[in-house]
């Protein structure tokens, strides 16, 4: 029995043993990372994430010689554009035979393909500069050539691509047309340009525009837009359009009107040569260096995947890649242009997870999305695009509190602070009854005190304290900013009269100004300033904290406040200022009281904000920075005897001559560096050569 | 001590008929009054208690209006409220500053010029609603031949012309803009003439005592002297800023504007009160309204009213 025991336990871990790696194996067939979108502090970055295809098959029979366009149709037949050996091959993916082909004397260099819902064949033949229309049996039906209409005039046909909507109008790309893409009725009639991609003029070339005369206009390199490289329309007639030159402009989806309605832009390549869409909506492009992004129905970048390699034949890697296609099972199919071979790719789980949870969100159905969003959280705890998803179901389904979460691990700051507006609204709604009453509490409170304390005795208290609070030496110094913010002018006189009259006594009035008191302010301020910016809440903390550069703020704050009071100091002596390096080194700490309170009040208020009232932080900040500069400025004026121009003129001389410390202190130091680089390399040479 | 006592209740019925004699002479002015302004007032804080739809008797609600103010109305809570504070936070004082700052320019220079001036900067505020019908619809049009997409297309910054009155982006900036424009009314024309009722000897003993230059002739000098004028000014500006709801909508030519985005608490009155014929509701709301003018005017008191007061 015993021995019966042992030998299935060796058994099955010898089972085990083999099992393993081959699992493994299955997992890594791979070639290629998939990447996906992530937004971090403002910038974009491509994290690896699950393979979200697999190779899987590689036709290499058909013998294609510059295959150009592929297309597929809804029963699995795929069109492929063959364009080296002037034919049309028609390849049946399910039973991976060819089943027929367009060959004949019209065909001269075909360079696209499209195949309507009817099974109309429409092929873009550069060749004959024609766009030829084939019956479901395969006969020519139709010749489009360049139409005669007096608005094309003489522009170029000379057909790349051809996409037809439901209307069996057809847009066509012609090599060297700028003006757009060129819509043609069913009649092959010119109708207009549809979707136009605007010249984007650079600053410099802006300024010209409007400077110079027509002539010297006309002498400059003409700027013409992006091209257009391919068009694509979908089951719904949607009209699709990719761009070459422009990543801004690499994919767009088109109203009926040519507009774009991917307003908030792309994420993309500027070298994009197809697109298509699967059945769901899925919209997938690919470059000509070989990478494949799939989007979402709203141009959400969900991930991509590929190589660039060259002259290296591994399964999934192209060296030129001009055209993809979705089948039925939502398979991808490329096209290799100069090695001729077909290439599948097989969706895995995880996509198809993603896949599907879109479908559902798009559906409306969003509690059958949220359990689907999790599912692809469990298998990518990290994944933008599921925590995105599972903060938006839930967000539609109010639950709010929930969804807060994972908006912020997604970093979607907007539809958090919309979320939070719900949160926040819910809450208030039980405080508020409780406000009131504290309110109104308040103000019966203030009105009882004015009556009982009719001699003032609390107000004197509070006065008494305060007064004591300024009297006292180092505190009563900080808190002296306070005065100063209040009535700037006055205070700095005083500090001027205290400062350098010699043998001043001590002026009227509580607490006063001094270099203890300014250097704790300057540190209060670098705290405040800190707090300020790695402490707001969420939604205004755009930059995280691990992110930012601590020690360059240390020192910036410091070099600059000593650079501005070694400067100012300098510049007004020769300039009969009044004031000595003390007075210029306290004047800057007591300005700043308004901006230490403004900072601190933002960052508290912060985490009650949502984006809805961020005017109410922006004009705090404004207000506490002018109300801040106003006292500098007074400051100043005060300190050295200025007048309003003087003051004005002193200020700019003092930061262009920081300006050039900076500059000189940048020379030296890299002059230093040269030297200690050079004292380096003379010991290591003796330490080499001598020793 | 009886002498004492007879001489007091003489002097009391003397009183009296004094008292009734001034109570003849205020009657018109009270009855006045009531009727047209305390009445009115009292009546609408108690519709503010009611649910009242012009049609049917008002049926006392107690506190309903002001539970569903601040509870349910999200448009009330997430724009209006918002949109209210925002303008009013830059129109208010933005407008009060321009006002003083262009008064004490104008009262620098001769006197026929001034007069000319100052009647063209006062005339947006008398015409403004003409004006925005006719000058800054057509600025602001959305179509090319508005002024500034215009001006935009042909330095070639924009693709199609931008929908400035009817899309939310843009709305509540241009409103800002135009109530800035029109701000310089009544209450300009006061700092104007108390600036120039400033006794001048003043500056001159100020400069004899060491006043360096204009900024502190302003600081020390003017506005001291003029607080009643820059009270009214004050007062003028933040019933302004709580009132200009109209602006947005002959803007945008629609009540509520464009998503809520010009929706101002007076816009969001009339829309309850006139369009939805709510009048209870808009009566709650329009003492919330008066509250918070209050408030703000308290703080102008503070500023400026006299200590006396």
């Amino acid at each position: 029995m015993k021995r019966g025991k042992i030998t299935v336990c060796i058994l099955l871990a010898f089972v085990l043993t083999i099992m393993a790696p081959a699992t493994t194996a299955s997992a890594n067939q791979a070639t290629s990372y998939t990447y996906t979108l992530e937004i971090k502090s403002g910038s974009y970055e491509f994290p690896r994430t699950q393979d979200a295809y697999l190779p899987d098959k590689t036709v290499t029979k058909l013998e294609l010689s510059k295959p150009t366009d592929v297309f597929i149709t809804q029963d699995n037949r795929m069109f492929i554009c063959d364009s080296g050996n002037k034919r049309i091959v028609i390849y049946n993916i399910d039973t991976d035979t060819v089943v027929d082909e367009i060959k004949g004397g019209e065909l001269k260099t075909p360079m696209g393909v499209f195949v309507t819902k009817d099974g109309c064949i429409y092929v873009a033949d550069n060749g004959a500069k024609a766009v030829l229309k084939y019956s479901p049996e395969l006969e020519l039906l139709n010749t489009f050539t360049r139409p005669t209409q007096p608005s094309f005039s003489d522009t170029n046909f000379d057909p790349l691509k051809v996409a037809v909507d439901n209307a069996g109008n057809m847009y066509v790309i012609s090599e060297g047309v700028y003006n757009g893409i060129i819509q043609l009725a069913g009649t092959g009639d010119f109708l207009g340009y549809f979707a136009v991609n605007k010249t984007k003029l650079t600053p410099s070339q802006l300024v010209q525009k409007i400077l110079f005369t027509r002539e010297q206009l006309a002498n400059l390199t003409a700027t013409v837009p992006t091209t257009f490289s391919n068009v694509y329309v979908d089951d719904m007639g949607i009209v699709y359009s990719t761009s070459m030159g422009n990543a801004d402009e690499c994919l767009k989806k088109h109203n009926t009107s040519g507009g774009n309605m991917f307003m908030e832009g792309i994420v993309g390549w500027d070298d994009v040569t197809d697109v298509t869409t699967d059945k769901n909506g899925i919209i997938y492009t690919c470059t000509e260096r070989g990478y494949i992004e799939i989007y979402s129905k709203n141009g959400e970048f969900i991930f991509e995947f590929g190589s660039f390699v060259t002259n290296v034949d591994i399964a999934g890697l192209f060296s030129s890649l001009p055209s993809i296609a979705v089948d039925n099972n939502g398979f991808i199919w490329g096209v290799d242009k100069d090695k001729g071979y077909l290439q599948s790719f097989k969706p895995t789980d995880y996509a198809k997870q993603i896949y599907g949870a879109m479908g559902l969100y798009e559906a409306g159905k969003y509690e059958e999305s949220l359990s689907a969003w999790r599912d692809v959280l469990r298998l990518n705890q990290m994944s933008v695009l599921a925590h995105n998803g599972v903060g938006k179901a839930l967000f539609h389904a109010q639950r709010y509190e929930e969804s807060l979460e994972h908006f912020e691990v997604a970093e979607n700051r907007n539809y958090y602070s919309e979320a939070f507006w719900e949160v926040r609204n819910q809450k208030l709604q039980v405080i508020l009854p409780y406000v009131f009453a504290l309110i109104f509490l308040l103000i019966v409170v203030n009105i009882v005190i004015k009556r009982v304390d009719k001699k003032g005795k609390l107000k004197n208290f509070k006065k008494d304290l305060t007064n004591k609070m300024l009297d006292t030496p180092v505190l009563g110094d900080v808190l002296f900013m306070f005065r100063v913010a209040r009535h700037p002018g006055d205070r700095y006189y005083d500090i001027r009269v205290a400062n350098s009259v010699r043998g001043a006594s001590k002026f009227a009035g509580h607490g006063h100004a001094s270099v203890i008191g300014a250097a704790i302010i300057y540190v209060l301020t670098f705290i405040t300033y800190m707090v300020y910016s790695t402490m707001k809440g969420f939604i205004y903390q755009y930059v995280a904290v691990e992110d930012m550069d601590i020690g360059g703020s240390v020192a910036g704050f410091f070099v600059l406040i000593g650079l501005f009071v070694i400067c100012n100091w300098l510049v007004t002596s020769i300039n009969d200022g009044d004031g000595s390096l003390k007075t210029v080194f306290i004047l800057p700490a007591y300005a700043v009281a308004p901006l230490i309170v403004g900072m601190l009040s933002v960052t508290v208020l912060s985490y009650a904000m949502t984006y809805n009232e961020s005017f109410i932080l922006t004009i705090i900040m404004v207000v506490t920075g002018i109300w801040s500069f106003v006292n500098l400025f007074t400051g100043l004026m005060n300190v050295h005897d200025y007048s309003f121009g003087e003051t004005v003129r002193s200020f700019i001389i003092t930061f262009f001559f920081m300006a050039v410390a900076v500059i000189i202190g940048l020379i030296v130091s890299i002059m230093f560096e040269q030297l200690f680089g050079f004292i380096v390399s003379v010991g290591r040479e003796l330490i080499l050569n001598v020793i | 001590m009886i002498a004492a006592n007879t001489k007091r209740i003489k002097k009391s019925a003397a009183d009296v008929r004094e008292g009734r004699r001034s109570m003849l002479l205020l009657f018109p002015y009270a009855i006045l009054f009531s009727l047209f302004i305390l009445v009115p007032v009292v009546i609408a804080i108690a519709l503010g208690f009611t649910y009242f739809d012009v049609i049917n008797k008002p049926s006392f609600t107690g506190l309903m209006n002001y539970i569903y103010l601040f509870t349910q109305d999200t448009v009330f809570m997430k724009k209006v409220l918002p949109n209210t504070f925002l303008y009013a936070l830059i129109v208010g004082p933005g407008g009060y500053a321009i006002s003083f700052l262009l008064a004490w320019m104008l009262a620098q220079i001769q006197s026929i010029p001034r007069t000319i001036i100052s009647l063209a900067i006062y005339t947006p505020s008398m015409v403004g609603q003409v004006f925005i019908g006719v000058v800054w619809k057509t600025i602001f049009s959305g179509d090319q031949r508005g002024i500034i997409n215009n001006i935009l297309l042909e330095l070639n910054l924009i693709d199609t012309p931008i929908q400035f009155l009817l899309t939310k982006d843009y709305f509540m900036q241009i409103m800002i803009i135009i109530s800035l424009w029109s701000a310089m009314g009544i209450g300009f024309l006061a700092m104007i003439s108390g600036i120039l009722n400033i006794n001048e000897e003043l500056y001159e003993a100020a400069y004899v005592d060491g006043m360096r230059n204009r900024f502190q002739e302003i600081i020390y000098i003017t506005i001291p002297s003029m607080k009643p004028q820059m009270l009214f000014g004050a007062v003028m500006a933040i019933v302004n800023a709580f009132n200009m709801g109209w602006i947005g909508v002959t803007l945008s030519g629609a009540n509520p504007t464009p998503e809520y985005a010009g929706q101002l608490i007076t816009n969001h009155i009339d829309d309850y009160g006139f369009i939805r014929y709510e009048m209870g509701y808009a009566a709650a709301i329009s003492l919330m309204l008066l509250i918070v003018v209050y408030l703000f005017n308290k703080v102008a008191h503070k500023f400026f009213g006299s200590k006396d007061e």
